[in-house]
């Protein structure tokens, strides 16, 4: 497959809006302004494309939502803050392929009659913020923003919102809250942000990635685009593959490649050819899966099948030197740091998870205690605020259930199986 | 002093003066370097907002400094792929080099050290961020050379 | 309608509610933390889960709008075992400290933790250990502290003040003001009724009881009008703490600071205990009887040698209703005097009698919930939030519901803050403000499209013609454009309120400010339900029905305490003139020509100290009575503590008085005096609209020697002369203060605490200035309250209503050292 979203990237100057034109940028969004937004929202609709941040929610039936509610003005915001660990997928184009989240941004920005945009970069890329503004600043000196794009009377302004560390931020809500100045806490939902959402408005939040494939979508029409891939979750996808393989980074794939393709033809196989021990398919919060699941196609549809998730796309790969019981803790850590402390479970759960992880880490640990890790990730899962306590209870529950022998290797032995 | 022109063009960009409440925050803590009670108590004024709503949000979010920075800030990640190719050996190593504790400043003033969670290089573990600069590929050779270009 | 399914029980309720409110009203129980009646929904306890029938996940009942159909299960075993671990959780570092906690008996974490059992100990942690920060009324012991959030969202969403937050994240987050400095707020005390555990505690009330040894009572407030019900908790016959009962009262649970911590009042070590008699120039402690036969026999002198109408009564806007009642018998009927009056004369009187002039109405009773619902509210330089706070947190709930709340207002008031847009005017141009946007309206032609038949609208658009936008912009010192802007806003709304004060101790209002408004409003077609201009005081207005002010050509407030020589005899119950009201040199130069001057207080007031004879009065909760509030309603109080010393009830003092001079007032017994009392209603008026043209008279006059403008009125923490009585609200604030703008401070060279002169044509007096941003240049705030401050002597009197500012010059204070008063 020809790559698209992630298309000349390796060229010197590709975040310059001269080279994306060249490789054909902004036509699309010619095409998009001479429709009508609510037949750009019917070919997204048919295009089937699902949104890229995780959840896998339909973009077409969240716009649909959006643009039915007759409050105005509506705000388009993209979500930049990917920071869920292994996951690195929307980086490159932030960094060297701006100009088609933005093309696709305008797009959607038409098709939405949402005439702010905002681009929620995470604080921990400030080098995007840079590529970014530059690229905001050609768009409008190109007349490709503003109150009159490309003198069709239509209008679409973008700015940058600089985030500050904090996970939590990725939540559609929380990340809401973190535009408006508050301290990002994950809102109530209903009612959804298409309907109330920022400064109470319809607001539509999509992924980088989700945004980004707009401009394909626009030019090749949704049917066709309905044709790559898995056809019940199609497009292109970017997979991020990490940890303990040849050749780590990002690769365009057909959504719903097998993860073992993935892993051994695209990322050149495990490092040193070691045995594959386990995998997280989608991020830290994705239930692990052994190696004999490996066959499995990496699409929202496929991985629940096996108990796991596609979530961010990101592929963290261990071999048999890594301790799983290590990779829990520091999951954990990281989910303890980023709890954002509104709801009990998450806010003290976490911690509990992590300090119980870190006892039998360090060779203290007590009989009971796998039993104790899973009676508090029981009382998260499916209990807390939001998705983050789901996803810490999920990591330690699912390391439990297939590297069983793992923990209790380490909690009798007081050493580690790796 | 937070420079209010800069603030005013800032409140621009959201239909709510609050919506600046961010940005307002990582220009004064560029002006002041770390975010002082009296840099949070000018982003206050200037916004019209409790200085109480200032600080919560100020230590909501683990990128703004609540104590005083040194010349150049390591932000290094310890997240799983970091840490599987040694990044807590490589903190072990700032410590023995600078005498440099997470979170803390080194004895010269020259650098401060924050643990970062994933900072999106796991492709290119262990990463660190000094200033803005982002340095991935680590060992304990690279961060040594690399930080010695920082005076 | 929906219909759904509560354990078994097929409930009925209104579509739109959440799952924890139907629970509510079925009183069926289900646990909560965080949640609040007065705020959003906020899911983080996550006590409150409930099974709903086809749903994978619980749910969390406050924040789950109920759906038709619904089957709902509150309790079983999974939920008991999700609670379990919650309180267990919370219990890992909560300190169990319950022995020394004044919260224990009636907290809720105790509560929970006794109904589901004790934990299975599986977890072990340090507890906290952070310091107890404390502050003049509030203390805050962070260990006890479940993050709930309640106090902090309490605070910024219905108060509007935002002194406290959650600070950090995650398990590490705590709530503190922003630098963990002492708290500096209103001191409402609203978060300390919010916090369900023993983290916020009122500090009069620390080791003071347990709470099961309280026995409750209500009564009605005696600070300001909106007549808030107090829940007393008392023991031993003590009132030791007053806290406001979610959904009780007119205030429904909410409570400002002088509700909450003023109380202790009536325990002031200045309360009078006995009569007192001026004797060879000294006071004299002397028991009754030689008392009420030295009164008797004196005012029965002066009505001989001078005639009834020597002989006057200044009533109170604070005592109850009854005994207002029966002051004015005992003057018309035993005195034969219609020289009664009280302070309502110099603030409230004008705000109905304009709204007579205009609206044709002898009464206009507020709602609370006024600005609700509304599209627009313009509030008229007028501290709400301060004076009246619990009407004032009703804006700020109407912005959050969708109200846009604009505020005109030289100074910086909360609403000013918080409202969603501020037009700074210059200090006394409300009046100018109205004529600009009436004008704007005729020139729009409003008045055209509506039938509106009142007389005077000719001379009214004659007048106003010169109150262009470009006028009222030079005249106001607003922006014309803006104004402009907000004026279209006003009059084209789909529904409107005009809200302003005329209080006792403000100035820079008048009666034709009353006209200019109403003139606007009948317009616009609005009647006068768009016109909410609360009392001042508990009982202003019934003191007003209650006839506390001439009915039949008797001597009003003007007449007996600014004409020289008009009286011989003064009657002062509950009222301070010298302190609260205007000219106090004018007014102490005609006390001290008084043959007879009786004070009944209960203190020993400024006025008190030139009386012959002083009088003790029981207080508020001392006595049974009734107040009528701002919003026209009669409310009980009962008698709820004994009396201090031999101070007696006012009215049984005239009753006896009444007695010893011979007459039975024919009331014996208080429930007598309580059917009476039922019987006042307000007068109706004509309802017949007229146009009053414009009668304002033009910008203060500040000269080049007086260049300032001095505005009077009541502060948050303060009301009138009564709360400075208050030690917990003299711990806030026991000190007068100016508060002067930078610029000014700057000029005169004035630093923020030093000493002020402010010289008006009247006088000087020397009081602490305050540099604040909340002032603009060319203007001084003074409070009233307290005394030793006499502002009272640098203002002037406006006999006919008008705004009447007071042009002072200022300068440090010469010389050094000490509080020189006057």
């Amino acid at each position: 497959m020809d790559k698209f979203l992630l298309r000349g990237i390796e060229e010197e100057g590709s975040a310059a809006i001269a080279s994306y034109r060249e490789k054909g940028g902004y036509a699309a969004l010619e095409k998009a302004l001479s429709m009508k937004p609510e037949e750009i929202i019917e070919e997204v609709k048919r295009s089937g494309l699902r949104g890229r941040g995780g959840a896998g929610f339909p973009t077409g039936m969240k716009w649909d939502f959006a643009s039915r509610d007759p409050k105005f003005p509506k705000y388009l915001i993209c979500n930049a803050d990917e920071g869920e660990p292994g996951t690195f997928k929307d980086r490159p184009i932030l960094e060297k392929n701006p100009h088609l989240l933005i093309e696709g941004m305008i797009i959607s920005g038409h098709a939405l009659k949402a005439e702010y945009g905002y681009i929620y970069l995470r604080g921990e890329y400030p080098g995007a913020k840079v590529v970014l503004e530059q690229a905001i600043e050609e768009a409008y000196k190109e007349g490709l923003l503003g109150d009159d794009i490309l003198g069709k009377g239509i209008k679409f302004h973008l700015s940058v919102h600089q985030g500050a560390g904090a996970y939590i931020c990725g939540e559609e809500t929380a990340l809401i809250d973190s535009i408006e100045g508050r301290r990002g806490q994950p809102r109530i939902k209903p009612p959804f942000p298409v309907n109330v959402g920022a400064w109470g408005m319809p607001t539509i939040v999509n992924n980088v990635e989700t945004l980004s494939n707009l401009p394909l979508i626009v030019s090749i029409g949704g049917e066709k685009y309905a044709g790559i891939g898995n056809p019940e979750c199609p497009g292109p996808k970017i997979y991020s593959v990490s940890c303990c393989v040849k050749k780590p980074g990002v690769y365009e794939l057909p959504m719903g490649t097998t993860l073992r393709e993935i892993i051994y033809t695209h990322a050149g196989g495990i490092r040193d050819d070691r045995p594959l021990k386990a995998v997280i398919p989608g991020g830290i919060s994705t239930p692990v899966l052994t190696p004999d699941q490996i066959d499995c196609k990496m699409d929202f549809v496929n991985l629940p099948k096996v108990g796991s998730m596609l979530g961010s796309g990101a592929v963290m790969v261990f071999d048999d030197t890594v301790c799983l019981v290590r990779v829990c803790w520091r999951a954990l850590r990281f989910f303890e740091h980023e709890s954002c402390g509104k709801c009990v479970p998450c806010r003290e759960g976490t911690g509990w998870l992590r300090n119980i992880l870190e006892r039998i880490e360090n060779g203290f640990g007590r009989k009971g205690d796998i039993e104790l890790l899973q009676d508090v990730a029981h009382s998260m899962a499916g209990k807390t605020f939001c998705p983050l306590g789901d996803g810490a209870a999920n990591v330690v529950l699912s390391f439990i259930r297939q590297f069983h022998d793992e923990f209790e290797h380490h909690i009798e032995k007081k050493e580690c199986m790796a | 002093m937070l420079d209010r022109e800069k603030v005013r063009e800032i409140v621009r960009k959201y239909p709510e003066r609050r919506g600046a409440l961010l940005p307002a925050l990582h220009l004064a803590q560029k002006e002041y370097g770390w975010l002082s009670p009296e840099a949070m108590k000018e982003v206050s004024r200037a916004l019209n907002l409790p200085e109480a709503t200032v600080k919560g949000v100020a230590t909501f979010y683990a990128m703004y400094r609540r104590v005083p920075a040194g010349r150049h800030l390591i932000q290094i990640c310890t997240n799983v792929a970091c840490m599987i190719f040694g990044a807590e050996r490589l903190v072990d190593l700032l410590k023995e080099r600078y005498g440099l504790e997470p979170g803390g400043t080194s004895e010269d003033g020259r650098f401060s050290l924050m643990i970062m969670e994933c900072i999106g290089a796991c492709d290119r573990a262990p990463a660190m961020l000094v200033n803005e600069d982002y340095h991935p590929d680590l060992n304990e050779e690279r961060i040594m050379t690399i930080l010695e270009g920082y005076k | 309608m929906i219909e759904l399914t509560i354990d078994g029980k097929l409930i009925q309720a209104e579509k739109g509610s959440t799952i924890l409110q139907i629970a509510k009203a079925n009183n069926i129980k289900i646990p909560h933390l965080c949640w609040d009646r007065r705020l959003k929904p906020y899911g983080g306890c996550r006590l409150c889960l409930v099974e709903v029938e086809g749903q994978r996940k619980l749910l969390a009942a406050c924040s789950t709008p109920a759906e038709n159909g619904m089957v709902i299960k509150t309790d079983t075993p999974v939920l008991r075992k999700a609670r379990k671990t919650v309180l267990e959780l919370l219990l890992v570092h909560h300190p169990l400290d319950c022995p020394i906690c004044d919260k224990a008996g009636e907290c809720d974490l105790q509560d929970l933790a006794y109904q589901y059992g004790p934990s299975e100990g599986r977890f072990y942690a340090e507890r906290k250990h952070d310091p107890e920060a404390t502050s003049p009324l509030i203390e805050r012991n962070p260990n006890r502290c479940i993050l709930c959030g309640r106090c902090v969202r309490v605070c910024w969403e219905h108060q509007g003040v935002g002194a406290i937050n959650l600070i950090g994240r995650g398990f590490n987050t705590k709530i503190s003001p922003a630098f963990e400095e002492t708290l500096d707020c209103e001191f409402c005390g609203q978060c300390v009724d919010a916090c369900p555990v023993g983290a916020l505690g009122t500090k009069p009330y620390k080791y003071r009881a347990r709470a099961w040894f309280l026995e409750s009572t209500d009564t009605i407030c005696p600070y300001c009008s909106v007549g808030c019900t107090l829940t007393l908790d008392l023991r031993e016959g003590k009132i030791l703490r007053v806290r406001g009962m979610d959904g009780v009262g007119v205030n429904e649970g909410d409570l400002c600071g002088k509700g909450r911590f003023g109380f202790d009042f009536i325990y002031s070590e200045g309360r009078l205990t006995k009569p007192l008699l001026r004797k060879n120039g000294e006071f004299q402690e002397v028991d009754w009887e030689e008392a009420l036969y030295y009164i008797a026999e004196r005012l029965r002198d002066i009505k001989e040698t001078h005639g009834p109408e020597k002989i006057g009564a200044i009533g109170s806007a604070r005592t109850t209703l009854e005994d207002d009642i029966m002051l004015a018998r005992f003057f018309r009927e035993v005195l034969g005097s219609d020289n009664i009056d009280s302070s309502a004369r110099l603030g409230y009187a004008w705000a109905l009698k304009g709204m007579e002039d205009t609206l044709g109405i002898k009464s206009n009773p507020v709602s609370l919930n006024s600005p609700i619902g509304k599209e627009v509210v313009l509030v008229l330089e007028s501290d709400i939030t301060s004076t009246h706070p619990i009407f004032g947190l009703k804006f700020l709930e109407a912005m959050h519901e969708g109200t846009e709340v604009i505020v005109v207002d030289p100074r910086k008031t909360k609403l000013a803050r918080r409202g969603n847009r501020w037009l700074r005017n210059r200090p006394g141009t409300i009046t100018p403000f109205l004529y600009g946007i009436t004008h704007l309206a005729m020139k729009e032609g409003v008045h055209l499209k509506k039938d509106i038949t009142a007389e005077g609208l000719d001379e009214l658009e004659d007048g106003l013609r010169e109150y262009t936008p470009g006028k009222v912009s030079e005249l106001t010192g607003i922006d014309e454009d803006l104004f402009r802007e907000v004026a279209l806003r006003f009059i084209n709304a789909e529904s409107r309120l005009l809200t302003l004060t005329l209080g006792a101790a403000e100035n820079q209002k008048g009666l034709e400010t009353i006209h200019a408004a109403a003139n606007l409003l009948m317009l616009l077609g609005e009647g006068p339900e768009a016109l909410q201009i609360p009392s001042d005081y508990s009982n202003t207005y019934g003191a007003w029905l209650a006839g506390l002010r001439p009915l039949s050509g008797g001597k009003d407030l003007y007449g007996m305490l600014y004409t020289p020589g008009s009286l011989k005899a003064l009657y002062v119950m509950g009222e301070d003139p010298l302190v609260t009201m205007p000219d106090a040199g004018t007014i102490e130069e005609n006390l001290k020509d008084l043959e007879l001057l009786i004070v009944q207080d209960i203190r020993l007031s400024e006025t008190g100290k030139l009386a012959h004879v002083v009088l003790p009065a029981s207080s508020w909760a001392e006595k049974e009575g009734s107040f009528i509030n701002s919003q026209g309603i009669r409310q009980m109080l009962p008698k709820v503590v004994s009396t201090t010393g031999d101070s007696i009830a006012d009215w049984k003092i005239f009753r006896n008085i009444a007695r010893v001079m011979g007459h039975d007032l024919g009331t014996v017994e208080f429930s007598q005096l309580k059917e009476e009392a039922g019987k006042i209603v307000p007068e109706e008026g004509t309802r017949k609209w007229r146009f009053i043209p414009p009668e304002w008279e033009g910008l203060a006059r500040t000269t080049e020697e007086y260049p300032i403008l001095m505005v009077t009125g009541n502060i948050m923490q303060h009301s009138g002369s009564l709360s400075v009585m208050s030690k917990s609200l003299s711990h806030v604030l026991s000190d007068a203060f100016v508060q002067i703008s930078p610029e000014d401070a700057g000029r005169f060279r004035i630093g923020d605490g030093e000493f002020i002169e402010i010289t008006s044509p009247k006088g000087t007096v020397y009081i602490k200035a305050r540099v604040s941003d909340e002032i603009p240049e060319g203007m001084l705030f003074v409070p009233l309250h307290f005394a030793h401050a006499r502002v009272n002597l640098l203002t002037e009197v406006s006999r006919d209503g008008k705004a009447l500012l007071t042009p002072v010059r200022i300068g440090p204070r010469k010389g050094n050292g000490g509080s020189p008063a006057g």
